[in-house]
């Protein structure tokens, strides 16, 4: 209740610590304007005495000076002993009233029940005990590590504790290979979404799961065939073949697919900026792809970037502009199925957009990136085609378009 | 005068009229007049489910008297004898306040409520009351109201308001600040107090406090400095205390604050089993991206980063950028040789100190002050690689030495030539920091990771660091002083620069393969070793006989603003 260290004692400190001969000098002051007449009385809060000394207010018990006489007080304050007796005075009465102002404060609390309130009713705390045995800690607890899970606050997926720390790495796009592991995942994740299902996706999640086995806690179906899709979750509810892990992962897309959908049609400035926070996003002269380095990437110039977000927010492609007449592209209105008029270019679209659905999705359908490996995902032609169809072979078109999208990982 | 004036407006009114100085009354009145009227809407929202004695509503003898007599004269009597609020009124209280039968000014004056009526407790109010069957009477030094008729003191949450309004007022009058006011629980509180009895007492030998924190994979730099977060004593009172507003809506997956905050409920929760810090490491790695990186870390970056990230969090969000609060204070922007502090965030309340660096130079002798924040102090190892001095070949075996060799005026040589700006000419110049301001945890950093001449290596010599650590050899006023004189002389040190130990990490292993773990005090004088999940009991002795990289100090004496 009261604190410590600064109980009401502290808050008198200044009156405690006034060196006596000030008291003195002061106290006189106050009886030559007392004598010369103003209103009556001197500043008596801070110095008690000079209240006492006060003629008027007919003070004077104890062993104060006489009242009145200027000269006797001033003859009365320089005598020693007088002094010891007033320092005595005031430092008792300074003491009292600390110690009331802590009896009222306990009162109060105890009188308005506040102190019930607060002492509440203590718990037992023999379950809190320390334990001090051999080999274990103060919780009594072996030193075996039990398996710890958690859920990746990026991608959602559940991954054993001892290993989240190079998962979150790979899943937020860091590290050696980041740049063209993000820009996988990125692909894979708009194709998905953007075709309205996961027309390919369980093939090429599969794949990346593989590689991200080791991550996942269930580590027995490491062996498992390359195309069957991975994830920690659908994986153990689907114990069938190809077709029903697919239809599972269909299921959990779906839950899903919806706002990432609907960012890739509206494609609003908003969603365009929260992309651009996440890479680099220059446009290479070579490859005319965007860069998918984090905004760190020491490639490219903070200038290039700035260029690059000026020209997206305001509205343009930044590939279209070099490459308009190119064969794959198509209109937004054809891949998103509403929306924008704006001539895209597939490549450029895919992972502009996808970067955005990077930043959404937490679908269990994106892998959070691995190796390096480029067995993976559908072509953005493959996908066209097979827009908003569910459709079991996924992984034969995975493969045969692979080659295609080659040009998107160098 | 008291023979014909009855009430005490009438009796405050005379007191103006005889030239006692005006009281600043009327637009107060109006605001506590609103104040009170919302205390009375939360009153009647808790008070049926508080039991018969938990009641700020007085009694019925002073209700009477509220209803027939209104505040005026407890106003009255708390500006002008209780709580004096201007210099008048001060000269007012020493006229009046003495016991009108005895004339003494002790013990314990009370006021009478109903008529203009001083006496002490020594009888006389007693008397004063039963002859005049008034029962209400207030104690002038602390302002509690008595009800003779109840036989105790009462209290009122309106009348209260108006003491503390009173009061606030008094101590502004005399030019002290606020007045620190303990923690007293709101209707809020006091519903969430009652709908929860159970209080929990983290006893010495108790886990409460303790957790053990999973490795995420090479996470240990972390886990260290958490640990060491977790118990520094200010920032868990801060955090238990539930004191951090958050400017994200209190969304713990994008405020590291919040973060930290529910990390010290979990700790102290009484949970056994190990804490996973995922969205922690996720929060850091999103907000300083140069830390982010599957890899070894290093603890004391990542404490730096950790605190800055913390700092950009506590912010308030309309002044963004420490430039932008300067301005918002002192109107001009900081000039660049006085870099004043001003962000009052729990981090830089906590562990913001002042570096001064004087530059001298050699021509003219002129000395160019300047004042660094810092939150950490760097301390070097190796034997000093320009010194010529002999006192610079020796290589520094304890936290004092390293402290002195910190505070030594260095010589910048003849290549780091200076513009001097009482010469204005480039010169040679030597160069000395000192501590000018202390702040509440210190943090040593002892530079066991030598990165020169392309040769990385570890220096694992021992330096011995004390439990309790005295900082006024290193303050700016004593050092500057010494420099004539050549080392430290003995000075009677100042209470306020001493400081404990209360953490400490530590680093095993080499540089590219080690293990980082941390000792932690609690309780005052327990102590533990946090090595991941595994927290053991560890002594002093283990702490003080550690190789020690970090060293956590906290100040033994805090002082109020």
């Amino acid at each position: 209740m009261v604190h410590p260290g600064v109980v009401p004692l502290g808050e008198e400190k200044p009156r405690w610590s006034l060196p006596v001969s000030t008291v003195r000098t002061r106290g006189q002051s106050e009886v030559w304007s007392a004598q010369s007449g103003v209103g009556g009385g001197g500043e008596g809060e801070e110095e008690e005495e000079e209240a006492e000394e006060e003629g008027e207010a007919g003070g004077g018990g104890g062993g104060r000076a006489g009242a009145g006489d200027r000269m006797a007080l001033v003859s009365a304050l320089t005598s020693p002993d007088t002094l010891e007796a007033l320092a005595q005075f005031v430092a008792q009465e300074l003491l009292d009233d600390a110690i009331l102002n802590v009896v009222f404060e306990v009162h109060q609390s105890v009188k308005t029940g506040l102190l019930v309130l607060e002492m509440g009713s203590l718990e037992e705390d023999t379950k809190f005990l320390q334990v001090s045995a051999e080999g274990l800690d103060v919780f009594g607890q072996a030193p075996v590590k039990k398996q710890q899970e958690c859920v990746c606050p990026s991608c959602s997926r559940n991954l054993a504790a001892s290993r989240f720390a190079p998962h979150l790495e790979k899943c937020m796009g860091m590290g050696r290979n980041s740049s063209r592991i993000a820009s996988r995942r990125i692909q894979n994740s708009t194709k998905e979404n953007s075709g309205g299902g996961p027309v390919g996706g369980g093939g090429a999640a599969a794949s990346d799961d593989d590689e991200d086995e080791d991550w996942l806690v269930d580590r027995k179906r490491k062996k498992r065939d390359k195309n069957s899709p991975r994830r920690s979750k659908n994986a153990k509810l689907a114990k069938a073949g190809d077709g029903v892990s697919s239809s599972g992962s269909n299921s959990n897309n779906n839950s899903n697919s919806g706002s990432v959908e609907s960012t890739l049609a509206s494609g609003s400035a908003e969603e365009k900026r929260a992309m651009l926070k996440q890479i680099c996003g220059v446009v290479s002269e070579h490859t005319r792809k965007m860069c998918t380095r984090s905004l760190r990437c020491p490639q490219h110039s903070s200038e290039q970037r700035q260029a690059v977000r000026d020209q997206v927010l305001s509205g343009a492609d930044p590939t279209t502009t070099t490459r308009a007449a190119d064969s794959t592209t198509i209109t937004t209105r054809g891949l998103g199925g509403e929306g924008e008029d704006i001539q895209v270019d597939i490549d450029g679209l895919d992972e502009g957009q996808l970067a955005t659905s990077w930043d959404n999705d937490h679908s269990n359908t994106t892998s959070p990136a691995d190796s390096t490996s480029t067995n993976n995902s559908t072509s953005s032609l493959a996908r066209r085609t097979k827009t908003k169809k569910k459709s079991s072979s996924s992984s034969k078109s995975s493969k045969s378009s692979s080659s295609s999208h080659g040009s998107l990982l160098d | 005068m008291s023979s014909h004036v009855h009430s005490w407006s009438q009796f405050y009114r005379c007191l103006l009229s005889r030239g006692g100085g005006s009281v600043g009354t009327g637009g107060d009145e109006a605001r506590l007049d609103a104040h009170s009227s919302t205390t009375h809407l939360h009153r009647t929202k808790w008070e049926p489910s508080i039991c018969e004695i938990m009641s700020m509503e007085g009694c019925v003898h002073l209700s009477e008297f509220k209803s027939t007599k209104g505040t005026q004269p407890f106003r009255i009597i708390y500006s002008f004898f209780v709580f004096c609020t201007s210099k008048a009124a001060r000269q007012q209280k020493a006229k009046w306040c003495v016991c009108s039968v005895c004339a003494a000014h002790a013990p314990r004056i009370h006021a009478c409520l109903h008529c203009i009526h001083f006496a002490c407790y020594q009888g006389h109010i007693q008397d004063h009351t039963t002859s005049m069957q008034h029962n209400l009477v207030v104690d002038v030094e602390q302002g509690q109201i008595l009800c003779m008729a109840c036989g105790d003191y009462v209290y009122d949450s309106e009348i209260r308001r108006i003491a503390v309004n009173c009061k606030e007022k008094a101590r502004r009058s005399l030019g002290l600040s606020t007045e620190y006011r303990a923690w007293a629980p709101d209707s809020v509180e006091m519903t969430l107090l009652q709908a929860h009895p159970k209080r929990r007492r983290p006893t010495p030998n108790s886990t409460i406090g303790l957790r053990g924190l999973i490795n995420l994979g090479n996470t240990c730099f972390m886990s260290c400095i958490i640990q060491a977060l977790t118990h520094t004593p200010l920032l868990r009172d801060y955090f238990l205390s539930d004191k951090h507003v958050c400017q994200f809506n209190n969304d713990s997956t994008r405020c590291l604050v919040c973060e930290i905050s529910r990390l010290f409920q979990e700790f102290y929760s009484g949970n056994k089993a190990p804490l996973i810090l995922h969205k922690l490491l996720h929060l850091i790695w999103t907000h300083a991206r140069h830390l982010a990186g599957y890899e070894q870390q290093d603890a004391h970056e990542f404490f730096i980063a950790a605190l800055d990230v913390l700092h950009r969090h506590c912010q308030v969000p309309t002044l963004s950028t420490p430039r932008e609060f300067y301005l918002s204070v002192h109107g001009n922007p900081p000039s660049n040789g006085d870099s004043t502090h001003t962000c009052s965030c729990i981090i830089d309340q906590i562990f913001t100190g002042g570096l001064q660096s004087d530059v001298v130079c050699q021509a003219c002798n002129g000395v160019s002050t300047t004042i660094d924040p810092f939150w950490d102090i760097s301390l070097d190892l190796g034997p000093c690689p320009y010194g010529t001095s002999k006192a610079d070949k020796t290589v520094p075996t304890s936290l004092a030495d390293c402290l002195e060799r910190f505070t030594r005026p260095e010589h910048l040589g003849s290549s780091a030539k200076i513009k001097c700006n009482g010469c204005q000419s480039y010169q040679e110049s030597t160069k000395q920091l000192t501590m000018k301001k202390l702040p509440i945890v210190c943090s040593f950093h002892l530079k066991r990771f030598e990165h020169s001449n392309r040769l990385h290596k570890k220096i694992s010599t021992f330096i011995s660091f004390p439990e309790h650590l005295d900082m006024t050899p290193f303050m700016s006023n004593r050092r500057n002083n010494n420099n004539n004189h050549n080392g430290i002389t003995t000075h009677p040190t100042d209470i306020n620069n001493r400081y404990s130990l209360f953490a400490v990490v530590n680093h095993v292993g080499s540089l590219d393969a080690g293990h980082y773990t941390a000792y932690v005090r609690q309780h005052r004088d327990q102590w533990y070793k946090c090595d991941d999940h595994m927290i053991t009991r560890a002594t002093i002795q283990d702490v003080l006989q550690s190789e020690g990289y970090l060293l956590f100090y906290h100040k033994q004496i805090l002082e109020y603003d």
